[in-house]
Formats: C-alpha cells, sequence, structure tokens
C-alpha cells in the first residue's frame, strides 16, 4: 500500500515536472509582448528583459524558476497585475474560484446525483421526463447564455442579486454565477445518475435484496445507489476540478477575479505573462494529477473489489479433510 | 403544526436573504463603470487611464490641472523659477498622509528616484521630457541616483535642477509619474506589494483607498478626512466598477447600479435615440489622436515615396469616419497636434486654424490620384499593394476596414490588405518596425505641443517608422534648449517644425475620438482631461436617489 503511495506521488511529480517544462517552452513561442506599454521606451523594454532574465537562454530560464518555485517564489507580473508578487495576487484569485467551484459543486452535482436518483426511481413517469427535459437542457444551453438571461432579470431589472461580483457580498453575489457554472454539471450527473440507477434497479442482485425484505432508503442509499456511484466518479472527478478552477466567460461577465478570468487574460491581455499562464497551468495539471489519486482511492472505497493499492491476495485455507 | 413553523421560518430567511442581496446602491459614493480594470495602484509600472486615475484619487502631487489645463494647487502651496528656468523650488503645503505623518519635500525625492530606479514606463518623461539633472545617465547608463536633480533642502523645500529650461514644467508635475511615496512606509512593506491593498499604500489625496485586491473588479474609495483641503471635497466616496462592455455597463446605469458609464460605438445613437437617457449623455473632447503611421525605415518601400504618403493621406475622408464609424462622436484632424492643448500668449490654439494643412494632408480624392500617378512613375510601378496593420478591436477593425474601402475606391491602382492583431502584438511588430502602415493612437501626457510632436524626433524609441528630418530634429532641439525661455520664438519654432511634418507627411492625422458619458444628472462636474488624467476633486454627488 505505501510503495503505490510512494509511486504514485512520484510519477505525479514527473508529469508536473513535464508539464512545467512543456509549457515553460510553449509560452515562450506565444506572439505578443510581456511588456506592452506603449509609453516604454525600446532601450527601457531591453532593460526589463535583462533585468527578469528573459534573454537567457531557455533552460537556464527554466532552472531558475523551478529553483525559485521550490522556494516559494512565483515571480511578478509583467503585462498584468505589473509588479505585484504573483503570489498576492493568486492568493484571492484561487480562493475566489475555489468558493465558487464549492458552491457550483453543491448546486450541481449533490441536486443531480438527487434527481438522477428520483427519475430513475419513477422512471418514465412525469419526474422522469421532467428530470430528462432539465437534463437536455443543461447539456445544449452554454452556461453563460443562461446567465446573462438571469444576470438580466435577476439583477438589472429585479435588482434581486448584485450583477456584478463583490467579495464584500460574497454569498449573494456568487449564487449567480455559482448557479450557472452548476448547470452542465447538473445535468451531466443526473443523467449518469439515471441511467446508472436504472441499470442497478433491474439488476438479479437487487431483486435478492429485495427477496430479502429489504425497501425503501435502506435499498436505495445502501445497495442501489452506491453501486451506481462507481461509473459516476470517473466523471465527478473532473467535473469538480472544471468547478473549482473556474469558468473563465462566466467569471469575465460576472466580473469574479477567479483563476479562469486571470487566465484569459494572461494569454489574450493586452501583453502576454509569462509567469501567470505558467503557474495556473501547473496548478490546473497539478489538481487533475491530485483528482486522480484521490478518485483511484475512492473506488476502494466505495467498491472494495477494485482497489488500485490491491493487497495480496489473501490465503485461503482449505479444510483438510479427516 | 411544528412543520408549518419550519417552514414559515425557511421563507422568512429566504425573503430576508433576498433583500439583503439587492445591489442597487443606496449610498452617496459615486459609482463609475469602466471597460478597463485597474491594473496596478503603484505609478511606477502603469500607463493605462483607468489605473492612473484611480491613483489620482488618493495621491496628490505638487499640483493638479483643471479641465482648462490650467495649473491648481497641490501639495506646493508656491514655487520659484531659477537661474532661466534651470532650478525649481517648491515650498510645500502642510499637509498629511493617512497615516497622520507629513508630507515631505524627501517624499517626492524619494519617489521620483524610485521611478528610474525601478525603470518604471513613465521614467523616461521624468529623464528626458523634463530635462531633470542626471536623468538619461542614471536611465540609460546606469549612473549613481544619488545625482539625479532633485533634493529637499529642508522638509518642506524641495529642489529641482534641469539640464534645460522646460516652459511648461509645472504642467508635467501633476502627471501621476511625480507624485510623492513615503520611503519609510514603501520599504517597511515586504518587496512588491506596495499597492496591493488598502493597507499598503498612504494616501495624501482627497480620497483614501477602502478596498482593493489586483484583479479585482471593485475599487472602493472614500473621503479622506485628513487631506488637506477636505472640506471642499463633495464627494463621499467613489466606486470604480468594472464592466465587461458597453451593453453590460448600459444596463447597470438603467438599473441604477452605476452613475457614470463611457459610452462606444452603437451605444452612442442608441441612447441618444432614447428620449429618457438622451438629456443625461455628456460628450467631452478628448486629446487622444488616432493616425497613420508610415513606415518609411525601409528605403525600398511604397510608403517611403512622399507622392504615394500624399495620394494616402489626401484620400481619405475623415468626415466620413467620425460620422459613421465613430457616430459623431470623434472630429477629424488634420494636425498632428491635438486641440485645446497648448495656447499662446494670446490664448491662440496650437491646433488652430483647423484647416491649415488641408491643402497638404486634407481630403482630395483628386489630388490624390495626381499623386498616387506621381508615385507609381517615380517607383516604376504600375500598381501596389500595402498591408495596414491595426488593432483588432472593434473600433480598430471598423476604422481599417472603412480606411481599405476609401482607400481602394479613391486609389483603384492602390490594394490595402488588413492586418487586424491583438493591442500586444501590434505594439510588438511595430517597435521592431515590421509594418508598412498601421493605425496608431498617442494620448498627451502634458500640456505642450512637444507631447506629440517629440515623438517624431528622429532618436525617439516610439517613432517607429523611422521618419527622419534633421531641420525637425534641430528645431525641436531649439524649442526645447535654445528658445525654452522665449515662449513666442518657442511657439513659432514649434509650429515650423509642425509644418515639416505635415509637408513631409510623416504621419497622416486621422481624427480625435471624443469621451461620451451617460452621467446622472444628481453627479456634477465630472471633468474629463485633454492631457493627463481627470481628477474627481470638483465632482459633487446629490443625495442617493435610488
Amino acid at each position: 500500500m505505501r510503495n503505490y503511495y510512494v509511486k504514485r506521488i512520484v510519477t505525479t511529480l514527473i508529469t508536473l515536472l513535464i508539464i512545467s517544462f512543456l509549457i515553460f517552452s510553449l509560452v515562450r513561442v506565444i506572439p505578443g509582448n510581456p511588456f506592452p506599454s506603449e509609453k516604454m521606451t525600446p532601450q527601457q523594454i531591453e532593460n526589463k528583459r535583462q533585468e527578469l532574465g528573459l534573454n537567457d537562454p531557455l533552460i537556464v530560464q527554466y532552472g531558475r524558476y523551478m529553483a525559485n518555485l521550490v522556494q516559494g517564489d512565483l515571480g511578478v507580473g509583467t503585462s498584468l497585475y505589473q509588479g505585484a508578487p504573483i503570489k498576492t495576487v493568486l492568493k484571492s484569485c484561487v480562493a475566489n474560484s475555489f468558493k465558487i467551484g464549492g458552491l457550483a459543486v453543491l448546486f450541481g452535482v449533490i441536486p443531480g446525483i438527487v434527481a438522477g436518483m428520483f427519475a430513475a426511481l419513477y422512471k418514465n413517469k412525469l419526474w422522469d421526463k421532467i428530470c430528462t427535459g432539465l437534463s437536455i437542457i443543461g447539456f445544449c444551453l452554454p452556461s453563460y447564455v443562461f446567465l446573462i438571461y438571469i444576470q438580466k432579470i435577476f439583477a438589472f431589472n429585479l435588482g434581486i442579486f448584485p450583477p456584478f461580483f463583490d467579495e464584500s457580498k460574497f454569498l449573494s453575489s456568487a449564487i449567480m454565477p455559482a448557479l450557472c457554472m452548476g448547470i452542465f454539471s447538473f445535468a451531466t450527473v443526473l443523467r449518469f445518475t439515471r441511467n446508472e440507477m436504472v441499470e442497478v434497479l433491474s439488476s438479479d442482485y437487487i431483486k435478492l435484496v429485495e427477496s430479502k425484505g429489504i425497501y425503501g432508503p435502506r435499498l436505495i442509499f445502501r445497495h442501489a445507489l452506491r453501486n451506481s456511484l462507481v461509473p459516476l466518479i470517473t466523471v465527478i472527478g473532473p467535473i469538480i476540478i472544471d468547478l473549482l478552477t473556474g469558468a473563465a466567460v462566466i467569471e469575465t461577465i460576472c466580473g469574479i477575479n477567479g483563476m479562469g478570468r486571470v487566465m484569459v487574460e494572461a494569454i489574450s491581455g493586452e501583453g502576454v505573462d509569462y509567469n501567470y499562464i505558467l503557474i495556473l497551468s501547473i496548478i490546473y495539471s497539478g489538481l487533475y494529477v491530485i483528482m486522480m489519486f484521490i478518485l483511484d482511492i475512492l473506488y476502494g472505497i466505495i467498491d472494495p473489489r477494485i482497489s488500485v493499492a490491491s493487497k495480496k491476495p489473501k490465503k485461503l485455507k482449505i479444510k483438510e479433510a479427516k | 403544526m411544528k412543520r408549518k413553523h419550519i417552514i414559515v421560518t425557511i421563507m422568512i430567511c429566504i425573503a430576508a436573504f433576498l433583500c439583503s442581496c439587492s445591489g442597487a446602491h443606496k449610498n452617496d459614493y459615486l459609482v463609475v463603470a469602466t471597460i478597463a480594470k485597474v491594473v496596478s495602484l503603484d505609478n511606477a509600472v502603469v500607463t493605462d487611464a483607468t489605473s492612473l486615475e484611480t491613483i489620482g484619487c488618493f495621491i496628490e502631487g505638487l499640483f493638479m490641472l483643471d479641465e482648462n489645463q490650467e495649473v491648481v494647487g497641490g501639495m506646493a502651496e508656491s514655487f520659484e523659477v531659477l537661474e532661466d528656468g534651470l532650478i525649481y523650488i517648491f515650498h510645500l503645503r502642510d499637509a498629511n498622509w493617512s497615516n497622520g505623518t507629513p508630507v515631505t519635500a524627501q517624499d517626492f525625492v524619494y519617489a521620483w528616484r524610485r521611478m528610474l530606479e525601478k525603470n518604471a514606463p513613465y521614467a523616461s518623461l521624468l529623464a528626458e521630457t523634463a530635462h531633470i539633472k542626471n536623468g538619461k545617465q542614471i536611465l540609460y547608463e546606469g549612473a549613481d541616483i544619488t545625482t539625479f536633480g532633485v533634493s529637499a533642502t529642508d522638509p518642506k523645500t524641495l529642489k529641482v535642477e534641469l539640464e534645460s529650461p522646460v516652459p511648461f514644467f509645472n504642467t508635467l508635475v501633476s502627471f501621476p509619474a511625480f507624485y510623492p511615496m513615503n520611503e519609510e512606509f514603501e520599504k517597511s512593506l515586504e518587496a512588491g506589494t506596495y499597492g496591493t491593498s488598502p493597507e499598503t499604500v498612504l494616501c495624501n489625496g482627497p480620497f483614501e483607498l477602502e478596498s482593493y485586491i489586483p484583479g479585482t473588479t471593485v475599487v472602493n474609495l472614500k473621503k479622506n478626512t485628513k487631506y488637506w483641503n477636505c472640506d471642499h471635497i463633495a464627494l463621499k466616496g467613489i466606486k470604480f466598477q468594472t464592466v465587461t462592455s458597453v451593453d453590460v455597463g448600459l444596463e447597470a446605469y438603467k438599473g441604477g447600479f452605476v452613475d457614470v458609464v463611457n459610452l462606444k460605438g452603437a451605444y452612442i445613437e442608441e441612447t441618444m435615440k432614447n428620449p429618457a437617457l438622451a438629456p443625461q449623455v455628456q460628450k467631452k473632447y478628448e486629446g487622444r489622436l488616432a493616425y497613420l503611421s508610415f513606415n518609411v525605415s525601409d528605403k525600398e518601400s511604397p510608403v517611403a515615396n512622399l507622392n504615394i504618403r500624399r495620394a494616402i493621406s489626401y484620400a481619405i475622408n475623415r468626415e466620413s469616419i467620425c460620422d459613421n464609424v465613430l457616430h459623431h462622436a470623434a472630429e477629424e484632424v488634420l494636425h498632428p497636434v491635438c486641440r485645446k492643448l497648448a495656447f499662446d500668449e494670446n490664448g491662440k490654439d496650437f491646433a488652430e486654424p483647423l484647416d491649415e494643412y488641408k491643402d497638404l494632408v486634407g481630403f482630395n480624392p483628386k489630388k490624390a490620384q495626381e499623386c498616387l500617378d506621381a508615385g507609381l512613375k517615380e517607383i516604376n510601378k504600375d500598381s501596389i499593394e500595402l498591408t495596414l496593420m491595426c488593432d483588432n478591436s472593434e473600433n480598430g477593425l471598423n476604422v481599417a476596414q472603412m480606411l481599405k474601402g476609401m482607400l481602394e475606391k479613391n486609389l483603384p491602382k492602390l490594394t490595402i490588405k488588413i492586418n487586424a492583431l491583438p493591442f500586444a502584438e501590434r505594439q510588438t511588430l511595430g517597435r521592431e518596425g515590421k509594418f508598412e502602415i498601421q493605425t496608431s493612437n498617442w494620448g498627451p501626457d502634458y500640456s505642450d505641443p512637444l507631447t506629440f510632436l517629440e515623438i517624431f524626433m528622429s532618436k525617439n524609441g516610439m517613432n517607429f517608422g523611422k521618419w527622419s528630418n534633421e531641420e525637425y530634429d534641430a528645431m525641436i532641439r531649439e524649442a526645447t534648449g535654445k528658445y525654452a525661455n522665449d515662449a513666442s520664438k518657442r511657439w513659432e519654432i514649434l509650429k515650423k517644425a509642425e509644418r515639416i511634418l505635415m509637408e513631409d507627411v510623416a504621419m497622416a492625422p486621422l481624427y480625435t475620438e471624443d469621451k461620451v458619458r451617460l452621467v446622472r444628472e444628481s453627479v456634477s462636474n465630472l471633468q474629463s482631461a485633454v492631457a493627463g488624467v481627470s481628477t474627481y476633486h470638483t465632482v459633487g454627488k446629490e443625495a442617493a436617489e435610488n
């Protein structure tokens, strides 16, 4: 078991190292200027490049970057939030994305599982049809379109919610973006849960459980839902990461200072900001790799038969014939 | 019964929550919607108008400029000009930073030196434009910072030594690049964290930073009760709210969430047609000049030919661009210097008469054709294809397409290819001289024609087209040296230099865009600066109306 974890951690670190080098090399190829100010003279730009070591060979720059990163120095922004340490800027960005993403998980994944479960229990009945309709809307309607509508109605016209994100009024201003971010995941989780539950409910072992006189919540939660969750977990992992790392369009529309928006601005803002692109990509990759690791462990908890860190098979004692 | 109570309690909670959610502002803060967000609150790193305007709300320099470009008192109570304009002595008033420490001359010395040490984008303004002693040597040759010509003779007296007289020095020092900074405070912070939160700035301006995080879309400023002229500040506070687009800003205005919103493009006409909103539209002149820049560094390029440059300028109907693409919110320009920027002793605008260079660069399809024929003959070609580089913004693209249409219609032997690029990429290619023609913009930083004219000097880093004329260079040098103290002679020589620029069509001026804003009736005295940044000292707002 311990060997497995050590192996996974080492693989994770190597993966991140490779990703970081690839991104480091690729961002240098992106057209654009890290110092986009029209007021800077060419000589000043050259001085800035020298100061930040941008004229050194790529491998030297990478080595320096990684050495600083290990010491917790993420560098400073060049075109984005110029001069401010990235650590300071990212602190609020990551916190906002995680908080709103967490709310979106709450609005998307949990209701999705519940609705999917009921849709399966009331298969082909009105509730199932409503859920199917809702999931089709969730799949087809881009979340930002939904956001534009609810922003217009509930913020601009009715004034129920603030139209723009405000950290001092976090909950009220985060509801609209979180709801919209959660729509797609709600639809996905609903469909998956429903289909899996329908399959599980018609399986032989459920019939056996029923024949033993087990009905109601005990049957659904302990036997049916638990078994339906195994394939669902594969989908939920990336969904949660997507929600936590922010949706660039939604963050932009609502003016949320989150990771998605910062990433877009770092690439396509007035200038190209190498350091932001790099650190955000490393965070994204890191989160995915860690999430995959957690999911592997979760599989084992939900269904001990598919534990990834498989233990040595127990030796069965065979009674000797007397 | 118990269940009923629970349901009622839950409903009351939801209702209370929804009521508390209501975002419409009910305070006396002025809420300004901006498309561009605040990039930083450190004046040593920013050049964008939104950031500079925000900084100008909480930090005050030696002087300020009013809407008529007149210098009004800031931290400087009085000043003396000695040795024919080579030495300026500023006597500071009794004013305090927001932590109670007094604003001293040393704060200016430290801040100005810091601009050079940090290689700030506006460092060249101190070193080159202001001609402060040893500025260029420090900035470009690494000379010792202590040799910089700015010193504090006592806590309330600032002495500035110049290498050559700068007649507009007082207007120049009103720009945010010349703002003070408390050394002790800045050095007590973790490196690079200055201006990243209300705790990491000291304020001496009319407002105090209330809330800000880098990257945020909301910046709140409250009235600074320690400001020396606090009694004359009418606003209780300002909130800068970044919005994604003009239409979102407009919706927010209609919903009562913002008091001021900038209008652009088709939204100007749409708002003017709305009887309820039309009276609230304010249109103010802004000096940001749009022009065509020609790359003449490659002598084989068709635009290196004077007749071809003339033909292009003659073929442009600027009025049509202003009316059709910019929705009447711009005015055609035939000068390399904008209006309302600089005036002679008699109050005459440098850019007057407006049609002074009409014969040289104004719309004239017949002359355009003649010039193109002459140019083609000179370069031995029957027809030419030129690439026009522009920003890929809505306005940038629309103007470029209109220019292409006009040029190809009025000059059938000319084909224009549009190369629309993101701002940063266009800037990079422009700096590297990889363009034939590009649409450029230049906003004046100070109230003098030199703010425009100096960028066309042969060795100026901003002269991307590499147009060069020795006579022109000599004239600009004379205006900043020999005739710096002789206002009329200086004026005369700058006018001559301007004529050379137009005769040689070093650039083709296009238009200046107006600042069109929707301003709530309760808001008064909202300014718009032609040069430098707008201030909010005089702005007022009546009690809450929403």
